[in-house]
């Protein structure tokens, strides 16, 4: 088990499908890493459910979210979210 | 999915009900000659609401008419149009157009003739609006939407973001807010429900029935709003007032439905920090020309609206659940009222006390239980300003209706079927009783006639009461009438008030002429038994050339009554408590039926003989002295035992002959006891007292 620290360090990568299938299980998963930073690099798809559970986690949690894959910028762009997706240093 | 439409139905019947009420409220007092902007907002959000309310379940027909009216009122509120007693007038006629919409079948069109109405209605207002309705469009063919996602929209399969890239094919997607404003605190979020919100700009060529199209599927549980490029500044104003959003400060809410840029806002504050600390921010806005008035005020209304919602919440209940509860509260307090008497029979004084602890919040549980039935009678007696309006204009008489005591309450029960037997007898006091303009002049009176409602609490019932200034009771008219109509062979020795008490028998009318308001015999008959069936009495007042009083008695509640329990022979019986004045020994009266009680004759009537109760009566009888209606009685029985609460259950029709009883009730021990009637025994005793005649005479 990793400590916060080392949690907030390190980001949750999250990988595959996010959509309403995945949300229940992934509110618990993005819940057990309070404040994680995400990479969203592998995410293979996106809809609503996930975009709203981003929104969530971005407000609540205060993660941040980065490294987006093409298809979670085209979601949030759709959404006019862009600027939730932190740059890459 | 299949969604369960009537009970949102009747959810909109009621709501649309309530508007159409607040509507006509505010019209007949523009009428009064009330100058209030208020009113007129009040109008205009009755009519926007329905239309919004009715757009859901798809009624075009009171879509597009109360559309009309909103443009109509629009120009009144932007000041472009006065309103005047011809306009009111018109509005009225709407209303009432919109109400015979509104209840029309569901699921069916609309009849030919009340679309014919609604067309012939439609030309009146837009001659109205006249040349005010030329609409100039700006149009850069942006389309503004707004789309707060039902619940249900993942579960259903659906998705929010496939309908902003459809959206994204039909034109271009300039400009896409998503709101998370619904979106709960994460421990509480449900990850499968849809909490999005979005506001989206839309540069497009296509016309609004497509565009209405992509959110076909999504209609049902989602709110969708669709604003045509160049709108007038009204249809932001409509939008900001739909737009869920609770709290928010009027700034943001212009923001986001783009009516104002942020930088024009943030200009706007800087403006108010600087320069004038005092002024409201809607004030500058308008000022600065940044926002239009309307969708300030607008926005003021939301938040206004935000606020008193926190105020005061009420939950719409399913009458047939309230009457569960308090059908079970009822049982509560009968195993109670036995649990009560099994231990104080026990000598365990720690049950006695949790017993008795538990018998108290069971009488406030049924008092809480039994007032959430009561609804205060205002509302009944407001919608008759509309039909003393109406038919005092008719009839070319002048007649003001005051209304006192509308917040007393009484049973639901009984307020919804009080409104029928109330109408008609307002109906007959404009049409019998008060005279003509010039008849009252004649008779050195007011040229207006006065009506006066009134309601309120008088010893365990509430007391109804409809004055009129009018002509009064003529008793030589109803007497000729009864008597040439059969009723009666002579009044010769009746007194007033059962001659008046004619009027009220079946097939009786008065009317010289038969007019089509009243004087047609039906009705006053029904009034008496639809008030004798909520266990209530009519009584009338007459004052001759001066006018007339009906007063209507009617219990508090029909569920629940407090009682005294005696019994004649085996069977035991519940007196309503609050009928009750006193007990006392009956004594020695040999074969009388009255007795002395310190001066006064009480006539009174024997149980045991009403009963045809052949047991041997006990050496000591007692006799319970009730009063109803300012008149008294004794009944004789043979125990007195005691005060308990209890249910009224309805007795079936077989035993509708035994007038004397008016439910029954189930005691402690599992023996049903029958509840006394107490206004027919009283009248029984009071007719005997009359027909032997020389009881006064006898007590001397």
């Amino acid at each position: 088990m990793s400590t916060q620290e080392e949690c907030t360090a390190h980001p949750l990568c999250l990988s595959g499908p996010l959509t309403i299938y995945e949300a229940g299980e992934m509110k618990e998963r993005l819940l057990a890493r309070h404040g994680a930073t995400l990479d969203l690099s592998g995410v293979t798809e996106c809809d609503g459910s996930g975009i709203q559970l981003l929104m969530l986690i971005h407000r609540d949690a205060g993660s941040r979210l980065t490294a987006a894959s093409e298809t979670v910028a085209e979601a949030l762009r759709l959404c006019g979210l862009s600027h939730l997706i932190e740059k890459q240093p | 999915m299949t969604l369960d439409l009537t009970a949102a139905m009747q959810t909109y019947a009621a709501e649309s009900q309530e508007l159409l009420e607040e509507m006509e409220r505010a019209l007949l007092a523009l009428e009064a000659g009330r100058q209030d902007p208020d009113l007129i907002d009040a109008i205009f959000r009755s009519a926007h609401t329905i239309k919004g309310s009715s757009g859901m379940f798809g009624l075009d027909a009171v879509v597009a008419f109360a559309h009309e009216v909103e443009t109509l009122l629009e120009l009144v509120r932007s000041g472009q149009r006065t309103i005047d007693t011809p306009l009111v007038s018109l509005l009225l006629r709407c209303h009432d157009h919109i109400a015979a919409l509104v209840n029309s079948p569901p699921g069916e069109d609309p009849q030919a003739d009340l679309l014919v109405q609604g067309d012939a209605l439609k030309t009146e207002l837009q001659a109205w609006l006249g040349d005010a309705s030329d609409d100039d469009r700006t149009s850069e063919n942006v389309w503004h939407i707004s789309l707060r996602c039902g619940r249900e929209l993942f579960r259903d399969g659906m998705d929010p973001l496939s309908i902003l890239r459809y959206l994204g094919t039909l034109g271009e997607l300039i400009n896409v807010t998503t709101l998370d404003d619904a979106l709960p605190p994460i421990e509480r979020m449900d990850p499968t429900a849809c909490y999005l919100g979005f506001e989206i700009d839309l540069r497009t060529e296509t016309d609004k029935q497509t565009l209405e199209a992509a959110f076909d599927f999504v209609r049902e549980s989602s709110q969708v709003h669709l604003i045509p490029p160049g709108s007038k500044t009204a249809l932001w104003a409509e939008l900001i007032q739909a737009l869920p959003e609770g709290d928010d400060k009027l700034g943001e809410i212009l923001v986001r439905t783009g009516v104002l840029t942020r930088q024009e806002l943030a200009a706007a504050m800087g403006i108010q920090v600087i320069d004038s600390p005092d002024k409201q921010l809607g004030e500058i806005l308008v000022e600065q020309g940044l926002a239009p008035p309307e969708a300030v005020k607008a926005a003021l209304g939301r938040q206004a609206q935000a606020r008193r919602t926190g105020g005061e919440r009420y939950v719409r209940v399913e009458a047939d659940k309230l009457d569960r509860l308090v059908d079970l509260v009822g049982e509560l307090v009968i195993s109670s009222t036995v649990t009560t008497l099994r231990s104080s029979h026990s000598d365990d004084r720690a049950l006695q006390e949790a017993v008795a602890t538990s018998a108290r919040f069971i009488e406030e549980v049924r008092d809480a239980a039994l007032g959430l039935r009561m609804v205060p009678i205002g509302g009944t007696f407001n919608r008759f300003q509309r039909v003393v309006h109406d038919l005092s204009q008719e009839l070319g008489k002048q007649i003001d209706l005051v209304i006192s005591g509308g917040e007393t309450e009484l049973d639901k029960t009984v307020v919804d079927r009080i409104g029928d037997p109330l109408t008609h007898l307002v109906r007959n006091a404009i049409d019998h009783a008060i005279e003509s303009p010039e008849e009252r002049l004649a008779a050195g009176k007011d040229p207006r006639g006065r009506l006066q409602l009134n309601a309120h609490h008088e010893n365990g019932s509430i007391l109804i009461e409809l004055s009129d200034d009018g002509r009064g009771f003529d008793r030589e008219r109803i007497a000729s009438k009864a008597i040439e109509r059969g009723l009666i062979d002579s009044t010769e020795g009746i007194p007033d008030q059962d001659v008046f008490q004619l009027i009220f028998a079946p097939g009786f009318s008065t009317a010289e002429q038969v007019s089509n308001l009243s004087g047609r015999g039906v009705g006053m008959d029904v009034v008496k038994r639809t008030i004798e069936d909520l266990r209530g009495t009519v009584e009338l007042e007459n004052r001759p050339g001066q006018g007339a009083t009906v007063r209507l008695r009617m219990p508090l509640t029909l569920a629940i009554i407090d009682g005294f329990l005696v019994s004649v022979g085996d069977a035991r019986y519940v007196v309503p408590l609050d009928t009750v004045e006193e007990c006392m020994e009956l004594g020695t009266v040999g074969r009388r039926d009255y007795l002395d009680l310190r001066g006064e004759v009480l006539p009174f009537l024997r149980l045991r003989d009403l009963l045809h109760d052949t047991t041997e009566a006990p050496a000591r009888q007692s006799v319970v002295v009730v009063s109803y209606a300012g008149k008294k009685a004794g009944l004789v029985v043979d125990r007195l035992l005691g005060e308990l609460q209890t249910v009224i259950k309805p007795l079936g029709e077989v035993f509708s002959a035994l007038k004397w009883i008016s439910g029954c009730t189930v005691l402690d021990v599992g023996q049903v006891g029958l509840i006394l009637d107490v206004p027919v025994l009283v009248a029984q005793a009071e007719r005997r007292e009359v027909t032997s005649g020389h009881h006064a005479a006898a007590l001397k």
